[in-house]
Order: structure tokens, then C-alpha cells, then sequence
């Protein structure tokens, strides 16, 4: 029997020529990253339950200061402040200032076939370039980052196709969306998802980093998409060694899903669940407080281009108050240049810094009681942004605008 | 007896000719302003009155403290303001536009020889525009917002006379530290505070901003800009032309002179134990520090963010240094991206925040830990005023927190000149 691009990676990390669904292997991890609300919690660990001095290779071990940049209270300024000195002390960089983690890592340092690990359920996201990577607890990571090593259980791929042509107004996020509807939050439970099928070659980068981003919700391991001409394109010039697996031509899938996105509507994600999916139609007209694009599902550069086509020479609806967080500084200074923070700003858009923002709803943009957003981002679990008695509905970027420019949820076609 | 800008622009509002420093006074105001901190206990007060607000169009509504929502109490706040503001018909309605001392000049709200309160200390930044303008607490505003009046103690008023020219990289802020160093936290109690001079006459708008801002921090009641080519040009760039400027009479009377030589202010620094612990550059310098600060109503305008990006550009701030950087208003911040100077900040490794109060206001926008020290470009430094109440504040100029950012200490920015 045949391998799968994610056993691949896994074998080759594992120095075995095969690995098999459900066998448990030791792997040599090429990159781990920690973010600033896991940071302080791995500390203590690192040092005082594992004994470790140093961490397996400097140039290995990433922090990310993203969650709560920047700091929004004291005790986020003391965790900062441990995160700064633990990586001092380690003789690791800090990316204070640079952008969500996922972002920051796809932009900087992940290649195809590398295997990964980071402290972030978000973590699957870099499947998009066909990368083998998990979210992990701070234990696992604190191993980690002291041997380079980690144990896996080869996870069971599914597969799904996705075929056909969308429509105005439809986009990557909406297809995940209505996948994740499909299988629900445990459809995908410890299980490797490639993506593939017509639909899926003609997506950029950005929107298979959309697709894979959101593979967690569905219970998701990792992801991975095959990397194409596209990907290869992006690390052509890098002098660095990168390596393209494809799937063998006898592999098994646990599952083999299609999806004919033709007919798809707009869809939105709706209070309190991912999978609580509806068609964007019979939700259309819900009144709507706040509005969020970024993150790392959506805050890309196509994803503020989206905005930008539909907010320029408009302004947002009077009641309400659209927040705008690019996922790197990269992003933000391009959409400076392009012009779109420009129509942001005059269409009465709130600009923040790099981050994660109102999607990790510790600092900016707190929702109270009643109160009501749509978000570009990947999770509306129960008072994610706030109050308990908030609700948040997911959808894509144009639907995130088209609502803020009418106040409630809106199918973008109507404002294109 | 002749009377002082301030005396004449009571006596005007007051429908008095001659007023004297200790009358007290009916005045009718022209405008006033509350933010998003004080509007619940302003509102809580007015409801009390059943009634309509006197006027409309000249009660401004401001949120900018807590921006965006950084709590979910601070969202509740701006539901009921929505509320508020379409029940009383109120147009101006400022959400997320900047500091609403910023936007407040910026957007045209103030004139000369107007008397203008808001329910907020730094309202006095408007006497740069030779207004009248004031802070007052919440249960005032809300008889204002009843009646259009309040009254007043007509204050003594105290002159700052500036000779000489200030040095290379000495700005107004520094001016305005040296003097709350010398008078001290108290040493202006209720008296309005003029400013004049050649050194005065060179100052941009914006450098006279920073003047006024900061007279509240020595007690002051209002502080004065006389009026002059550069506030008429000010005025006309927002259309306004319509407007009364007054002048010391000949024979005014003033509480005290204070003459001063503009040339022998070094670069100050306020800090750490309160505002009007004031030292020279050359006796903090190399003081470590963790963070660095440029923004709020005081130092967060343009000509602030040219000063600190001249400084940056090309350079990279101290390792495991913070920089954040909270343009003024959202205009500010577009002629800001227009001139490649967030992307200086961005590619120096700065945060740049969406434009309010921020940090300023210490709910948000990097609070301080435990024994960290920061230097910033805005007004006030109480303990815990920026977080942890055993972090350390130090105030300064944004030219010399630009440089210190770039070592990671304090650093005289006469070395940057």
C-alpha cells in the first residue's frame, strides 16, 4: 500500500522509508513556534519540570508576540516580559511586532515537507504549501523545544475533492465553511485532510491557507494540499532545501469526500458554533454591531483587496464600527502602498496593528451584552470577543464588508 | 483697569464690561465635549433633569479613550451614546476619528475668543487657538448640557515672557516641562497662564498645542496663545473666518511676569514621581528602558511623527525594546501613511496602533509590567497610570523617546542633531 504526502513527510522526519495510519513514530521537528499566551506557561515548564538548559537549535525555536500586542493589561505586560527574557536567555528572536504567528511563519521561515509544530490550534494552516504541521500543548512543546523530537501517531487521511466553478460572491472561506457544516466539528477528529480537485489548483495560496487554517474545526490533525507550480514558484529563488512529496498512486484515503462547489451560496458560520453553517440567505438581515477582517483565516492581502474593491467611494453604516487587522506587517505596508488602508480609513474603518486582535477577543474591539459581529476570523465560540451574551457569525471577507456597509448580514453580491 | 485675553473673553460671554480675577460669573459657552470615560455619569446626571439639551449642534460626543472597545464594559458605553445621540439629535458623534483634543481643533470646533469645556483635564490644549477652554466634572456638564451655562471664577492670570531661540532639537515640549518643573505641580492654581514672546511666535500649531496641553499638569485653569498670523492660518484651512480675537489691554494686569531665555532650556524630562518631577536630559541619560511611547493629544501630531520618523528612518529600535506609536487622529495617521512614515515605524519594529488615547489612558495599547520603565511623548506619568504601579514613566519629547528606542536607554537627541 501506498503512502500519502502527510505519511511521507512523517516517514521522512522519522528517518523510516514507511510509516503506516495509527503507528506511533518518534519524528525530528524542523520548526516550533510558541506564541505570547503560551509563552509563559512553557517557561516554567522548559526549565522546572524538564530540567532543560537550552533548546535544541536556535535558529529552530520561533516566538511570536501576536495575541495581545500591544499589551492590554499588566499581567499581559509581565507575560511579554518573561517571554522577552526567556528568549534572552535562549538566545532565540522574538517577533514583537510583526504579525499573527501563522503569517509570520509562512512568510519567513516554513519550506514544503517540513514538519512542524506550534503552540496554536491554527498551526494546520501551513498545509497550504504542502507542510506537515500540529498544534500542540505547551508540555509537548516544551519537549520539544528541548530535543528537536516529538512523538506522533500517524494519523488516517481523508480526502476531499472539491470540483467546479464558484459563483460572484462565493469564495474559499465560504467552501470551508460549508465542509465544516457537512462533517461537523468531529468529522475530521485526528485525521490528516488533503484537499484536492480542480477547485483547489486554481486557488492561490492565500485562499488554500483558508482552507487549511480552518481544518481544526472540523477536528482536524493537519492538512496539507499537494504543492503545484504555484507553490514552487514561491521558493524558487530561496536558497534554501525544499522538498516536494506526492501522494503514490496505490495510496488508500480513510475517506474520499467530493464537493461539486458550483451552486454554493455564501455561507456564515453562526452563534455559538464552527459548524453551526447556514446559507448567508436565511440569516440575511440579522443587525449587526461590529465587524471584523483579519486574522490569520482572512486578513491577507486578496482578502483586503476584496474589501478594498467594495469600500471604496462607500462608508460604513452609521451603527457600526468595522476593525481592520492585516496578518503581517508585510500585508500592511503593501495595503498601504495599494492604497486600501487609505479607503479603509475614509470609509470609517478602525486600523490596528498586526495581530490577532478582536479574533482572540482579549483587548480589542470587546463585544458586551446583545451586542452582535460578523468576523473574517475562525471561531465563534461563545463570548470569544466578550460578553456571553454576545454572538459572532463567520464569513468571508466580502460578506464581512458588504454587512458592515448595510448593517446587517449581506450577501456581497449586492454591493458588487 | 485694562483686563487680559482670558478677563476679556469671560467679560464677552458674561454680557459684563469690565470683569475683575476673583468675580464670579454666569458665562454662556459656546461648545463642549464629553468622551466616552465621563459620558455615563454626565448622561446619569442629565437624565435626573428630564429635559432636551440646550443645543444640539454644540454638545460634541467623543469616543477615544477605550478604542476600540477594550473591555466589554467600554461597549456597553458606546451603546447607550448611540442612544443618547439620536434621541437629542446630536450630530457630532466622533467614533474612533482620534483623541478628541486632536479632532476637536482639527475638525473646526474651536474659535478664538470662544469659551469651550469638556468634561476632560487636557481641554485647556484649545487655549492655543486663543479660546477660553477648560476641564470640568461630569455633574456640571450635565446642567450645560441643560442650560448652555456655567460659572465661573474669572482666574488671575500669570505671563510667561520667552526670550532667545531654542536649541537644535529642543521642542515646545520641552518648554513646557521646563516650566511645570519650575512651578510645580501646584504652581498655577486656578490662574489662566499665557505664553508670549518671540520663541512663542516661532512655534507651529501643533508645538503650541503641546504648550497649552500641559498647563493643567502646574494647576492651571486655561493657558493662552495670543492670536497671530499662524492661528488665522490654522482657521482658515477649516474655513473659518468668522470669529472675535482678543488682545491685552496696555495696562492689564497680571498676577506675576516670568521672563525666561528660551535658549537655555536643555531637552527635559518629567519623571518618575510625578509631572513636575522635571530634570534635564543630562541628568537621566542612560537610564535604561523597556519601552518607548509616541502619541496622545499632547505629542502625537504630524509634525511629532516627522520628528520621530526622521530619527527612525533606516534604523531598527534596541533589541527586546518596545516602540508603539499612536497617531493623533485618523487624519494624522492618512497624511502619515502618505509620507512613508508608518512604514519607517513599521520597518524600525514599532507597533502602530489605530489612533485615541491608548496608552495614554492605560486600558490599553501596552500597559506596563511590574518595574518597567517607559518614555513617552505624552502628559502624565502617575504611578500605575501606564499599568504596573511599580512600572516608571518618563516623559518627554518625541524626538528624544525616538532616540532613546534606538539604544534602549535615555539619550540626549541633541547626539541625533
Amino acid at each position: 500500500m501506498g503512502m500519502t504526502i502527510t505519511e511521507k513527510i512523517i516517514a521522512r522526519h522519522a528517518n523510516k522509508d514507511k510509516v503506516i495510519p495509527n503507528e506511533i513514530v518518534e519524528v525530528n521537528v524542523d520548526w516550533c513556534m510558541l506564541n505570547d499566551v503560551t509563552i509563559p506557561i512553557t517557561k516554567d515548564i522548559f526549565y522546572n519540570q524538564f530540567g532543560f538548559k537550552e533548546v535544541f537549535d536556535k535558529e529552530r525555536v520561533v516566538f511570536i508576540f501576536d495575541h495581545r500586542i500591544p499589551s492590554d493589561s499588566i499581567d499581559t505586560a509581565e507575560g511579554h516580559k518573561i517571554g522577552r527574557e526567556f528568549a534572552n536567555q535562549l538566545g532565540i528572536k522574538v517577533h514583537e511586532s510583526d504579525g499573527v504567528c501563522h503569517q509570520v511563519m509562512f512568510e519567513k521561515y516554513i519550506k514544503p515537507g517540513d514538519l512542524v509544530t506550534g503552540a496554536d490550534s491554527h498551526t494546520c494552516s501551513y498545509g497550504c504549501i504542502g507542510v506537515v504541521s500540529v498544534g500542540m500543548g505547551s508540555t509537548d512543546i516544551s519537549a520539544i523545544m528541548g530535543t528537536g523530537k516529538t512523538w506522533l501517531k500517524v494519523p488516517e487521511t481523508i480526502k476531499i475533492n472539491i470540483n467546479g466553478r464558484l459563483k460572484k460572491g462565493v469564495y474559499a472561506k465560504d467552501v470551508i465553511l460549508n465542509i465544516i457544516r457537512d462533517i461537523t466539528s468531529s468529522g475530521a477528529t485526528y485525521k490528516a485532510v488533503e484537499f484536492s480537485g480542480e477547485f483547489v489548483k486554481e486557488l492561490s495560496i492565500s485562499e488554500r491557507f483558508t482552507l487549511c487554517n480552518m481544518v481544526i474545526e472540523a477536528g482536524g490533525k493537519s492538512a496539507m494540499i499537494e504543492p503545484d507550480d504555484k507553490v514552487k514558484e514561491k521558493y524558487k529563488d530561496k536558497n534554501i532545501d525544499w522538498e516536494i512529496f506526492k501522494p503514490d498512486d496505490d495510496v488508500e484515503y480513510l475517506e474520499i469526500k467530493e464537493y461539486d462547489i458550483s451552486q454554493l451560496e455564501p455561507q456564515v458560520a453562526c452563534p455559538h458554533y464552527v459548524d453551526n453553517v447556514k446559507d448567508l440567505r436565511l440569516v440575511e438581515g440579522v443587525k449587526i454591531d461590529q465587524a471584523f477582517l483579519g486574522g490569520c483565516t482572512n486578513g491577507r492581502l486578496d482578502d483586503l483587496e476584496i474589501a478594498a474593491d467594495l469600500l471604496k467611494n462607500k462608508k460604513i453604516h452609521k451603527d457600526v464600527r468595522l476593525l481592520i487587522v492585516p496578518a503581517s506587517v508585510n500585508i500592511y505596508k503593501e495595503a498601504i502602498r495599494r492604497g486600501y488602508i487609505e479607503t479603509f480609513i475614509e470609509a470609517g474603518a478602525i486600523i490596528n496593528h498586526p495581530g490577532c486582535s478582536t479574533c482572540w477577543g482579549s483587548s480589542i474591539g470587546s463585544l458586551t451584552a446583545g451586542q452582535v459581529m460578523i468576523t473574517s476570523a475562525n471561531r465563534n465560540f461563545k463570548g470569544r470577543a466578550g460578553s456571553a451574551q454576545s454572538e459572532i457569525y463567520l464569513g468571508s471577507p466580502a460578506t464581512v464588508i458588504a454587512s458592515a456597509i448595510n448593517g446587517k448580514l449581506t450577501n456581497p453580491t449586492k454591493e458588487m | 483697569m485694562g483686563m487680559t485675553i482670558t478677563e476679556k473673553i469671560i467679560a464677552a460671554h458674561s454680557g459684563e464690561k469690565n470683569v475683575i480675577p476673583g468675580q464670579i460669573l454666569t458665562v454662556n459657552v459656546d461648545k463642549v465635549f464629553t468622551h466616552d470615560i465621563f459620558f455615563t455619569g454626565v448622561h446619569n446626571a442629565f437624565k435626573e433633569k428630564n429635559c432636551n439639551v440646550w443645543d444640539p449642534d454644540k454638545i460634541i460626543i467623543v469616543v477615544d479613550h477605550e478604542l476600540p472597545a477594550s473591555s466589554i464594559f467600554s461597549g456597553d458605553i458606546y451603546q447607550s451614546m448611540v442612544k443618547f445621540v439620536q434621541e437629542q439629535n446630536i450630530k457630532n458623534l466622533y467614533y474612533g476619528e482620534g483623541v478628541c483634543h486632536q479632532i476637536i481643533p482639527e475638525q473646526g470646533h474651536v474659535r478664538p475668543g470662544e469659551i469651550f469645556v469638556g468634561t476632560d483635564s487636557h481641554t485647556v490644549t484649545y487655549g492655543a487657538l486663543t479660546a477660553l477652554a477648560t476641564g470640568i466634572g461630569s455633574t456640571e456638564m450635565a446642567e450645560i448640557w441643560k442650560t448652555g451655562k456655567i460659572w465661573l471664577k474669572v482666574p488671575e492670570t500669570i505671563k510667561f515672557v520667552f526670550t532667545g531661540q531654542l536649541g537644535k532639537n529642543v521642542y515646545s515640549k520641552d518648554i513646557i516641562l521646563y516650566l511645570i518643573g519650575k512651578m510645580r505641580s501646584h504652581g498655577c492654581v486656578y490662574n489662566a497662564v499665557e505664553f508670549c514672546g518671540k520663541p512663542i511666535e516661532d512655534l507651529s500649531m501643533s508645538e503650541r498645542f503641546t504648550l497649552t496641553n500641559m498647563v493643567v499638569e502646574m494647576g492651571a485653569k486655561n493657558g493662552i496663545v495670543p492670536f497671530d498670523q499662524k492661528t488665522k492660518d490654522y482657521l482658515i484651512e477649516r474655513n473659518i473666518t468668522d470669529y472675535t480675537v482678543y488682545e491685552n489691554d496696555s495696562d492689564a494686569v497680571f498676577k506675576e511676569t516670568f521672563y525666561i531665555d528660551a535658549s537655555e532650556i536643555l531637552p527635559q524630562v518629567s519623571g518618575p514621581n510625578g509631572v513636575d518631577d522635571v530634570k534635564s536630559i543630562t541628568e537621566v541619560e542612560g537610564m535604561k528602558i523597556h519601552q518607548g511611547y509616541i502619541g496622545s493629544c499632547t505629542n502625537g501630531r504630524l509634525e511629532d511623527l516627522r520628528v520621530a520618523a526622521n530619527i527612525l528612518k533606516g534604523k531598527k529600535i534596541a533589541p527586546y525594546i518596545k516602540l508603539i506609536v499612536s497617531p493623533a487622529s485618523q487624519t494624522v495617521y492618512k497624511q502619515a501613511i502618505k509620507e512613508g512614515i508608518i512604514e519607517t515605524f513599521i520597518d524600525a519594529g514599532a507597533v502602530v496602533t489605530n489612533p485615541g488615547c491608548n496608552l495614554c489612558y492605560g486600558t490599553h495599547g501596552g500597559v506596563l509590567g511590574e518595574n518597567e520603565v517607559a518614555i513617552c511623548s505624552n502628559n502624565r506619568n502617575f504611578p500605575g497610570r501606564l499599568g504596573h504601579k511599580n512600572s516608571k514613566v518618563f516623559l518627554a519629547s518625541p524626538a528624544t523617546v525616538a532616540c532613546s528606542v534606538l539604544e534602549g536607554k535615555i539619550v540626549d537627541p541633541r547626539k541625533y542633531v
